[in-house]
């Protein structure tokens, strides 16, 4: 497995610049990998390469004047941008340079990039994984690492390097709801989302036959008011 | 929450020369939200998990489209504050985030005749990482 590391994530010997002119000039070179980096290297897993991203992951758009922006060529000559903060990271997966990338995720930062970029992330739970050597942006609420991939079983690799035993619990999960005949989905429909994203959405869940039920009004006004 | 503890962990960088105004601009922001906001929202946090687990009672994923619209395209004068707005208000990620819940993003054609694709947002319980690429195992599936 070839792996990218968001240059959020300390690898050692090896300056984190958390896509920060500044800190790459100035920052010292990290003594240590950092914490998420056990299983990789436990595995002998060949890390390819530290990936870009936003300034200091602050912000969605995955742009970096300074590094250059990584270029999402996903969706044919369109320009779009890559998404951030984890840029690079899902932008690595998508052009094939690596199977698997980790990024951080605070507000959106695996989930942004991986929307625009045409590939898959996973948003971990808050402290189920470790954040001990990555570039604090908010520690002790939101931040999180977690896998971009390409598909299902590249994430669960991903994931798996991450916590030990995760392919095992994924087995399981798999074989107690085979089927989506099984699994309930409740819809939550978004004001100012695109009709034709809804619809596709809504035709992707109807044809595996997901058990879908729409969330009530009392549900959405406190999602939005929770952003 | 996200501005105001990256105003607490990262100001130190608001005076350094090679950090961005649009990164700096969002850092003082920050100092804003702090100092007015922080403390409800961190009130407001345990209700909303609460509110989602209950949600987790009756089905087993919420689903919701990770952007609202497709992403823009790179801007001809490059990052600034109000691309980055522009950006924020596409997402439909922080809700997630502020509940400490785990979350799959996982493309979806748009359909048609249209060749491009959009993401579909799968939220689940605490904890529920092997069940969420589970699900995403059976949309993937052909």
């Amino acid at each position: 497995m070839r792996l990218a590391v968001k240059d959020l994530i300390d690898i050692k010997g090896v300056v984190t610049t958390a896509g920060s002119e500044y800190v790459a000039k100035t920052g010292a070179r990290a003594s240590r990998d950092a914490e998420c980096l056990e299983g990789a290297r436990r595995r002998n897993v060949h890390i390819v390469g530290k990936t870009n991203l936003t300034e200091f992951a602050f912000g969605g758009s995955g742009l970096n004047q300074y590094f250059g922006t990584p270029k999402n060529r996903f969706n044919g000559k369109r320009r779009l941008i890559p998404g951030g903060s984890s840029s690079g990271s899902a932008v690595a997966v998508a052009s094939g340079m690596a199977d698997v990338a980790f990024g951080t995720d605070t507000a959106g930062s695996v989930r942004v990039p991986a929307a625009c970029c045409g590939i898959l992330g996973l948003k971990t739970t808050f402290r189920l994984v470790s954040l001990k050597g990555v570039f604090p942006l908010s520690p002790d609420n939101l931040d999180t690492v977690g896998p971009m991939a390409k598909d299902i079983p590249h994430l669960v690799q991903g994931m798996d390097l991450l916590q030990e035993g995760f392919a095992a619990r994924h087995k399981n999960a798999v074989g107690a709801k085979p089927s989506a005949r099984v699994i309930r989905i409740g819809r939550l429909h978004v004001d100012g989302t695109d009709p034709a994203i809804d619809k596709a959405l809504d035709d992707a869940l109807a044809a595996k036959h997901f058990r879908v039920v729409k969330l009530d009004r009392a549900f959405k006004a406190k999602w939005d008011g929770s952003g | 929450m996200a501005v105001a503890d990256a105003w607490l962990h990262d100001r130190e960088y608001l005076d350094k020369k090679g950090v961005t105004p649009t990164t700096k601009a969002g850092i003082l922001l920050g100092e804003l939200e702090y100092r007015n906001n922080y403390r409800a929202a961190k009130l407001a946090r345990s209700e909303w998990q609460h509110t989602l687990r209950q949600v987790f009672k009756k089905v087993d994923f919420v689903a919701v489209p990770t952007l609202r619209r497709l992403p823009p395209k790179v801007p001809f004068f490059g990052r600034s504050a109000a691309f980055e707005a522009l950006v924020l208000d596409l997402q439909n990620t922080e809700a997630v985030s502020f509940a400490g819940n785990p979350a799959l993003a996982i493309p979806i054609p748009l359909g048609g005749k249209d060749d491009r694709v959009t993401s579909l947002q799968l939220i689940g319980p605490r904890l529920s990482e092997a069940e969420l690429l589970n699900a995403g195992r059976l949309i993937e599936s052909k």
